[in-house]
């Protein structure tokens, strides 16, 4: 579905992107990095919002360079900037947007409507969109980008200041794009709940390069889970008893035991303790192996720069 | 609380229209914003009443000709001179009816289409906010250039909105005059005789509002703020004026800054008044004794070859460039 070769960008004097290749199958893709790695630079020029100082892109199997207008017709993308046509309300909008992408005016009016009832819009469709709070603009942005039915939509940073609420609507609309409704959806984010939570796939992307690019379940599977022991226990016993069971240990600059156990919950590691009479105060099952896989692409990235 | 219904959801199976219907999606939407603004409506109906004067006008050209009319009975009533002038006008008309209607056409559409310039040049000022600085501005460019549209697809939906506008204001009442006055003319043949005026008009406005529309184009580009996109468009419209009015003589290259001074360059080469007067004095000798009239009103600047034309076509020039740069997404 995407697929690039080489691809860099630069601006000036900084490399956004780095001879990036990729090659991405349908599905719910997050784009994960910290800020300014790259994220909205790749979804750009795939989009050809900017153009590629060198490489190649496909884009639904067609050349961007050659077709990227036609590619468009099947391509939905929300910025994360605010962007609007300034005096428009929203239906009107959304309406202009499918028309633009080469649909009829009646079957654009009409789409317009399904697909603000879609994100949740009721009667603030009459209202101008730069009247707009936050959350609405979340909303028509995500109804203009998937008013034309498209094979693939790019969402960039789709939850930004949305509400808990709000966020977990967007979400779950998000969420059901892919699931329930076959396009392929590529969000862009730097928030790894919001990706663990929608996407089946992972593309990593730190100072302009893909650090890491596979299934989410893939990823987690070659990475074990781990925890942290807290005891009044000295650490050198803890670390002890659980290399006696062939768990590899770290003494974190906390003082605290981190295990890497490899097993789906924590009994066999309560029980070693146990049988070492060694009583917690308290274990913290690993945070979310998403983040640690982040953490970890990050490091591995940096060693061989530093 | 806002209702969540994700089984709304249903694939289009619509066909997609072509590039053009998106195109014109483009200029209608610009035309639109455009048309919100009271004062480009006020100013189009302005030019289209000026329209129904000129009508008025060729038709008491027309009337002249006519024993009976009012018009004919007042101007015999008039002083030996002037009944003198239009006596000849008739007879002359009457004696070579190709010659007389095509000059004297000729020459009512040289001043007709000048009427419209300074109303479109204020409408144009109106427009040029929400050409482009204002897409610049809300970054309705992104949403433009994620669509599927090219950045030439674009910039031809604003251009055909800014030049359907000015043909409206300028091209059709101009046309629209010319045919009302040859309908209402006492002769059928007014219309064939008639035909270079309409011919020479339409070439005059067709390219001075396409050059005028790029331009816009251009200047609107300039700036996301929408004031100074205005600001910056008086200012080389008024500057423009002043120095080709001023210094012109002088350093004739700086009267080529001037759009307007362009514009008036294309009239004379395009209209050819003096040749159109000149046809005139010869049939007419009595307009010999107007020397007021023929010093004041008939006196043309002289025309000054290539030279407009490659102004103009530098500044379109600049324009495009501008365009080319300025108009893409942050």
């Amino acid at each position: 579905m995407i697929q690039t070769e080489g691809l860099s960008q630069r601006f000036g004097s900084q490399w956004a992107l780095q001879e990036v290749s990729v090659s991405i199958p349908p599905g719910a893709i997050g784009l994960l990095g910290p800020n300014g790695a790259g994220k909205s630079t790749l979804m750009k020029c795939l989009l050809q919002l900017l153009k590629p100082t060198s490489g190649k892109a496909w884009l639904l199997g067609s050349d961007i360079a050659r077709a990227g207008r036609d590619i468009r017709t099947r391509v939905g993308y929300a910025p994360e900037q605010d962007c609007h046509i300034p005096g428009m309300v929203g239906c009107e909008y959304v309406t202009y947007c499918a028309q633009l992408s080469g649909m009829p005016f009646q079957d654009a009016r009409q789409r317009a409507h399904e697909m603000l009832d879609f994100v949740g819009m009721g009667q603030e469709r009459y209202r101008k969109v730069d009247t707009y709070s936050t959350g609405m603009k979340q909303r028509v942005k995500l109804a203009q980008a998937i008013v034309h039915d498209p094979e693939i939509v790019f969402l960039d940073e789709p939850t930004n200041g949305l509400d808990p609420a709000g966020r977990e609507q967007i979400l779950q609309l998000i969420r059901s794009l892919w699931k329930d409704h076959g396009i392929s959806v590529v969000l862009s984010s730097h928030l790894l709940s919001d990706v663990e939570r929608i996407c089946d796939q992972i593309t990593i992307i730190a100072l302009g390069k893909v650090l890491m690019q596979d299934r989410i379940d893939r990823l987690k599977a070659q990475r074990k889970p781990t925890a942290e022991i807290i005891t009044e226990s000295s650490a050198e016993t803890v670390m002890a008893c659980m290399q006696r069971s062939g768990w590899q240990t770290t003494l974190l600059p906390n003082g605290h035991v981190q295990v890497e156990h490899g097993c789906d919950h924590l009994g066999p590691l309560v029980e070693a303790l146990d049988q070492a009479g060694i009583t917690p105060l308290e274990i913290l099952q690993s945070p979310n192996q998403l983040e640690a896989l982040f953490v970890q692409a990050l490091e591995t990235h940096d060693e061989p720069a530093s | 609380m806002m209702n969540l219904l994700p089984d709304l959801y249903e694939h289009w199976k619509g066909q997609a229209r072509g590039i053009w219907h998106r195109r014109l999606a483009v200029a209608a939407q610009a035309f639109r914003s455009v048309w919100s603004n009271k004062w480009v409506r006020h100013l189009s109906l302005a030019a289209w009443v000026l329209c129904l004067g000129q009508s008025a006008i060729l038709f008491g050209v027309g009337q002249l000709l006519v024993k009976d009319s009012v018009i004919y009975t007042v101007v015999n009533q008039m002083d030996a001179q002037p009944r003198a002038l239009v006596g000849g006008l008739v007879s002359w008309i009457l004696e070579r009816p190709d010659l007389s209607v095509s000059s004297t056409y000729g020459l009512c559409f040289y001043y007709f289409t000048r009427w419209f310039q300074p109303l479109s040049l204020v409408l144009v000022t109106l427009m040029i906010p929400s050409l482009i600085s204002q897409d610049l501005s809300s970054r309705a460019i992104i949403i433009y250039r994620s669509k599927a549209l090219g950045h030439g697809d674009y910039l031809f939906g604003k251009f055909m909105a800014v030049f359907g506008l000015l043909g409206f204001v300028w091209l059709l009442p101009i046309m629209q005059a010319w045919l009302l006055g040859c309908l209402l003319s006492p002769e059928w043949s007014f219309l064939w005789h008639a035909r270079l005026a309409l011919f020479q008009s339409v070439g005059f406005v067709v390219a001075s509002i396409t050059f005028l529309s790029l331009l816009a184009m251009g200047v609107s580009a300039l700036s996301q703020r929408e004031k100074a996109t205005t600001v910056i468009w008086l200012v080389l419209w008024i500057l423009g004026h002043f120095l080709a009015k001023s210094q012109g003589e002088d350093h004739p290259w700086l009267a080529y800054l001037s759009f307007t001074h362009i514009l008036d360059q294309w009239a004379i080469q395009l209209f050819n008044p003096s040749a159109h007067v000149s046809q005139l004095m010869e049939n007419l000798p009595i307009l010999g004794s107007f020397t007021s009239l023929t010093e004041r009103w008939m006196r043309f600047p002289t025309a000054e070859g290539s030279a407009p034309w490659v102004g103009a076509a530098i500044m379109v020039g600049i324009s495009l460039i501008i365009l080319k740069r300025k108009v893409k997404p942050e």
